[in-house]
């Protein structure tokens, strides 16, 4: 008897189902296994605030400094936190960008170069278009094409795995490399500003306005929160993100009913990448006000923990990037308290989230299905 | 009803000895549970040295779990085997290997882009650190093969061969290691009837120079062939055990089902005198391996017809229907319905003509299973624009929808919320009936569509092809269960190696004649193909 | 040296890292296991080789050191890939993650700036005087000779031995495997090891073939183009020592830019893309070539699992 077989029928709770219950499913267990998983997630968590601690001890910081200055650098003070606000808007975004492709099952581990590319156009459309449209006009449209740009980008091995099923995890890393590289040109040879390693800057009405007296948080923000809803809505109600979770989950049903895996790929993909773009222009446009070198903290690369932290949820995207901006800004903080590189940051986020998938308290869903 | 005929029951042995003391393999009360389903419950079973020994119950009776656990693969939660008088718990394969125990699983464990010899060895040698001399190795598999007659070439890789010979490599592996005690389940599922005998022949053999046999299966025939004793489980339990002479087929039917023999459903006549519904033309189709390909293929289906594909697994059949499902590429011919030619149209123009598809396997091709039911309901409307306004989709409707079919299909539990996962393997499949059948299809293809189901979710899905052969639709029926084929089919076509055989109806059909044509025989261009293949016939000796 | 002759030499330097870290990777994926883990691996072998050189002030020590820290990662992550089946793609780029923070931490904390120094080339007497050929093959230092050697060394283990043909069938179809008494985990844990070794004498390549020691984010994608290189290759050791030079000679191009008159007009920023671009020209070129069924799919035992 094959065990998969011999499943109770009793066991999943029916709940009605609504649109938000449809994406609660995806969210919370059945009741009856949720203390468990409570339990159990906690255990987790403890552990693995245990072992982020002795990784800190081992590079020679006190953990309990070094986690008062984390918090204290995130969230002490008003500026602060809207550093931490603004790195949750770009984590978001580049949140996004890992998780609708890897809903189709498609690796997009390229949201750093669609995220670069998008800077990129973002800071050569602001220096190019003629500065005297309007800026309600301007700053909106840079963010579109910017958004366009980083879909063009992530086009790239989206189009290449949907016509020959090129391995787009290798795609999708080159292109990282050749926007960071194309993005330096921009730096150094196209607009470059004197000495600075950064563009010229961009033109004032192109930027996004200060939404908050005292911080640096800009319009860039609910631009975010915007671009989250949005994908919500396209992964819970439209066809297309019906047909993106069910490739995802099964790409041959999917196929013999109907379904073309190939122009999914690439529209997931090209979504995925748009969020990035999206998210490259707000670094440009929304906070630093041109293209610096290494403007980057690897957010591209850290969207794909946020996305894992979500369970590629749109919704839980906004407070998983949140926790890890409160991470990665927070370590900044641990320069001054602790002489160590902002690049701890990197080491808690990777560890926590590797940990987390070792305590199976992140799971892929189809990756259990291929079992 | 009940038959009282002398059913020697574990535990009552005639003869004196203990079973220990005859160096039988014995398990005894074994239990099993899968989560809230029990797959065996106390169960007792004797294996003795030098006899072939069936294990018969239904689909889902526990016979696979009961001997994946005697073969380490799976431990039980209660129960104790003992070897000669001796206890033992085997943790994985390994241990049951050792003790000489080897199993052939229905899905054969072949490494596809291995050699036969390199399969055969896999695991066999356990000195990691020497080299790995090819031809000596392939010279030592080569002589074992002959040594116990099974035609095999010890150089040729699986993927080349067809699935008789992959089942004799499966049981060369065991030979091999030095196993003296072979378990096979349901080893005739993919065979033709020539294939079988001649397998029953080879255990047969195997039998006479002491070998143990175990097989594992659901059909009466084949107890009735070659068992020297017979365990019937059903629904987790045993029922009997009974030596040659003392039962026959209609007392293991009752101890299997709990009933007597089925009989045939009424039919009215198909639609012969009118145009054919559906047209296949010289069909020719690549497959993924020469062996696979179909080669020109023609058939019609009436109005109203149960067309009936029978052939050994592998003979093209998978090809054939994913071709016509737009799957893979059709190479040259064509497929027409109604008049409507439908040559490599894409799934979603094939389900506007009314095509539908039941699939040979409902985990892969039928079912997303990790979406609920609802969601696979609509799995081929939506990607055809239904339920959705202006991009957005009215998940209301897709619900108010799978409620309707639910309890059309009687579907349990009629929960359109729960995963499709949850459901046991016969709900999953009124799932996929529900999904293709409401579509009211001229053409329905059913490839393999009772596989893995118990006996009640078989007959339904009987009744439910049948109904659509009533509603005057066209229906192709893939099986390699010839019982199935028999039952239902007005007309029966024989593929093999991808071209079509033999044709009858079935009332005119000559059961030598398919059997001949399942197995190649019978033309002797066939025999020259065979023996150029080399796997069918008996190369080397 | 015309030009010409100096890119090819330097290609075939600049070919050895990729080489080994393909050859590691190799090992890796034939057992069955997808190391995407593979640029943090050779990161962290550039970073312990600088650390070596710089605290003992050998060579040796450094590439010893390395290997070390090869073996340490591959123990980490055969047991993230192998016992507790985590997803092989999405913990190899976290891992990834991880090194580049660790080795830019430590390296601002104790290497800043350091420098190193380099293997000196090695003239094989006589086969470096033939004509053209010889000094771009037979005057190169000795790791990049190592490298060479290993390819048929890895090829024996994986297609002359009984691990080799073992830990192949755990990659095609690990239930095969298991059916027949083997423990699929324990040919995949020393797999990854040992692929992890070679792919950290990679990263310890890059460091101690030139004096210019470490520097954050050192390998900028060679592990990524070590695993392009493996699918370029088939599989096969001497198809990933020739898919190496390929990319070795398109790094080269950078430092030869100036001299080659042809490209001396193409921005640099356009020719350190070249590696990049190449590498997915060679995906796109290697269409049809398969990974193994089952690599990248993390096993459970049967036993285990119920």
């Amino acid at each position: 008897m094959d065990p998969a077989d011999a499943r109770p029928l009793d066991e999943p709770k029916p709940r009605p189902l609504t649109a938000v219950g449809l994406l609660a499913r995806g969210i919370a267990a059945p009741s009856r296994d949720r203390l468990r998983s409570v339990g159990w997630t906690v255990i987790s968590a403890a552990a693995t605030a245990g072992v982020v601690a002795a990784i800190l001890a081992l590079l020679g910081a006190n953990p309990a400094t070094a986690f008062r200055a984390l918090v204290s650098g995130a969230l002490g003070n008003e500026f602060n936190f809207g550093q931490t606000v603004m790195i949750t808007t770009l984590l978001a975004l580049t949140g996004l960008a890992a998780a609708i492709p890897f809903s189709a099952r498609l690796w997009n581990v390229g949201g750093e170069g669609q995220m670069y590319f998008g800077a990129f156009c973002a800071a050569g459309l602001g220096l190019t278009l003629p500065a005297s449209l309007p800026h309600w006009f301007f700053a909106p449209l840079v963010l579109v094409l910017s958004a366009l740009g980083g879909a063009v980008w992530g086009l790239i091995p989206g189009a290449l795995k949907a016509l020959i099923n090129a391995n787009e995890v290798i795609v999708s890393l080159m292109s990282v490399f050749a926007a960071i590289l194309l993005a330096d040109y921009a730096i150094t040879v196209i607009w470059p500003q004197g000495i600075a390693p950064q563009t010229q800057d961009a033109p004032a009405n192109t930027l996004l306005p200060n939404i908050w007296s005292g911080t640096l948080v800009t319009a860039g923000a609910p631009v975010a929160l915007f671009c989250v809803l949005v994908a919500w809505v396209i992964m819970a109600r439209t066809r297309l993100g019906f047909e993106i979770r069910a490739v995802g989950l099964n790409p041959f049903a999917s196929r013999l009913n109907g379904m073309r895996v190939g122009r999914i790929a690439v529209y997931a993909f090209m979504l995925g990448g748009a969020f990035a773009g999206a998210a490259g222009a707000i670094a440009v446009v929304g906070i630093y006000g041109n293209l610096p070198t290494d403007f980057s903290g690897n957010f591209g690369f850290l969207g794909i923990a946020v996305a894992l932290l979500a369970r590629l949820s749109p919704l839980w995207i906004l407070p998983s990037a949140f926790f890890f901006a409160i991470l990665r800004v927070g370590s900044n903080g641990l320069q001054v308290a602790t002489g160590l590189s902002p690049s701890v940051g990197e080491i808690i986020v990777a560890t926590f989230v590797i940990l987390l998938l070792a305590f199976r308290v992140i799971r892929l869903r189809y990756a259990e299905a291929a079992q | 009803m009940m038959y009282t005929l002398t059913i020697v029951s574990f535990g009552e042995q005639r003869e004196d000895a203990t079973p220990e003391a005859r160096g039988s393999i014995v398990m005894r009360g074994i239990t099993k549970a899968y989560g809230a389903t029990i797959a065996n419950d106390s169960v007792d079973f004797e294996l003795r040295p030098g006899e072939i020994h069936a294990l018969l119950g239904e689909n889902g009776a526990g016979k696979t779990t009961l001997m994946n656990i005697l073969f380490g693969l799976v431990a039980q939660d209660e129960g104790e085997i003992v070897i000669g008088g001796e206890p033992v718990r085997f943790a994985s394969p390994h241990d049951a290997l050792a003790r000489g125990i080897g199993m052939v699983h229905q899905q054969f464990m072949l490494v596809q882009n291995f050699t036969v010899a390199e399969n055969v060895v896999l695991g066999a040698i356990s000195k990691w650190n020497m080299a790995f001399r090819r031809a000596e190795v392939e010279r030592g598999v080569q002589e074992t093969a002959e040594r116990y007659g099974l035609a095999v070439v010890a150089g040729q890789r699986i993927r080349e061969l067809p699935v008789d010979a992959q089942q004799r490599v499966e049981i060369l592996k065991l030979l091999y290691r030095g196993a003296t005690i072979l378990i096979l389940d349901e080893p005739t599922s993919f065979l033709g009837p020539a294939q079988v005998d001649r397998l029953f022949g080879t255990l047969k053999e195997l039998r006479d120079t002491g070998h143990s046999i175990v097989i594992v299966t659901h059909k009466l025939r084949e107890v009735m062939a070659v068992a020297d004793r017979v365990t019937v489980l059903k629904k987790g339990r045993n029922v009997v055990t009974a030596e040659r002479g003392s039962f026959d087929e209609r007392m293991l039917a009752v101890a299997m089902t709990g009933r007597d023999l089925l009989a045939l459903p009424p039919r009215t006549k198909a639609h012969l005198d009118e145009a054919a519904l559906f047209r296949v033309r010289d069909l020719v189709v690549h497959g993924a391996r020469a062996l696979h390909a179909v080669h020109g293929v023609s058939f019609d289906i009436h109005a109203g017809e149960i067309l009936g594909i029978a052939g050994v697994e592998g003979n093209g059949q998978r090809e054939l229907v994913d071709s016509i499902a737009g799957i893979i590429k059709v190479e040259s011919g064509t497929v027409v319905l109604d008049g409507q030619e439908l040559t490599g149209v894409s799934p979603q123009r094939l389900h506007a003509a009314g095509v539908s598809i039941i699939p040979e396997d409902r985990r892969v091709w039928g079912l997303v299973l990790d979406m609920t039911v609802a969601e696979n309901l609509a799995l081929a409307q939506i990607p055809g624009g239904d339920f959705s306004q202006r991009g957005i989709l009215r998940w209301r409707d897709v619900r108010m929808r799978a409620r309707e079919l639910l309890e059309l299909y009687d579907v349990r539990p009629a929960d359109p919320d729960v995963p499709v996962i949850s459901l046991s393997g016969g709900n999953q499949q009124k799932v996929v009936l529900a999904r293709e059948l409401a579509r009211d299809p001229k053409l329905l293809i059913a490839a393999h569509p009772t596989h893995g189901l118990d006996v009640g979710a078989t007959e339904y899905v009987h009744r439910r092809l049948l109904e659509v052969r009533e509603s005057g639709s066209a229906v192709m029926l893939v099986s390699h269960d010839l019982d199935e084929l028999l039952k239902l089919s007005d007309r029966v076509l024989v593929l093999f190696r991808g071209r079509v055989r033999y044709e009858a109806p079935v009332s005119e059909l000559s059961m030598d004649e398919m059997a001949m044509a399942m197995a190649g025989t019978g033309g002797g261009a066939a025999d020259a193909e065979l023996a150029h293949v080399g796997a069918g016939g008996d190369p080397a000796t | 040296m015309s030009a010409t002759q100096t890119t090819f030499a330097l290609g075939i330097s600049l070919m050895a890292p990729i080489l080994w870290a393909a050859l590691g990777e190799l090992i890796v994926e034939q057992s069955g296991v997808l190391n995407i883990g593979i640029e943090g691996v050779m990161l962290i072998g550039a970073f312990v080789s600088a650390i070596g050189y710089h605290f003992v002030g050998s060579l040796y020590v450094g590439l010893l050191a390395a290997i070390g820290s090869g073996l340490a990662c591959g123990l980490v992550l055969s047991i993230l890939y192998v016992r507790l089946g985590t997803d092989q793609i999405v913990t190899g780029i976290l891992f990834n993650v991880f090194a580049l923070g660790f080795t830019t931490t430590l390296y601002t904390k104790y290497l800043g700036g350091g420098v190193s120094n380099a293997f000196g080339n090695l003239h094989i007497p006589g086969l470096s005087s033939i004509p053209w050929l010889g000094p771009i093959l037979f005057d190169q230092n000795f790791l990049v000779y190592a490298a060479i050697l290993a390819a048929p060394l890895v090829y024996y283990l994986v297609h002359r031995t009984w691990f080799g043909l073992y830990a192949r069938a755990a990659a095609e179809n690990p239930r095969a495997v298991e059916s027949a008494g083997l423990d699929v985990w324990r040919l995949r844990y020393p797999a990854v090891v040992l692929g992890c070794m070679l792919t950290a004498v990679g990263g310890a390549t890059i460091v101690l073939s030139t004096s210019g020691g470490f520097v954050a984010g050192l390998t900028s994608g060679r592990g990524y183009i070590a695993l392009a290189v493996v699918v370029l290759a088939r599989w096969n050791p001497y198809g990933a020592v020739l898919g190496s030079v390929l990319f070795g000679v398109a790094e080269a191009l950078q430092f030869q830019v100036q001299n080659l008159g042809f490209l001396s007009k193409i921005p640099s920023d356009f020719v350190l893309m070249f590696p990049y671009i190449v590498t997915v020209v060679a995906v796109v070129f290697a269409l049809g070539s398969r990974y193994p069924a089952a690599c990248g799919i993390p096993f459970r035992p049967s036993a285990k699992s119920a």
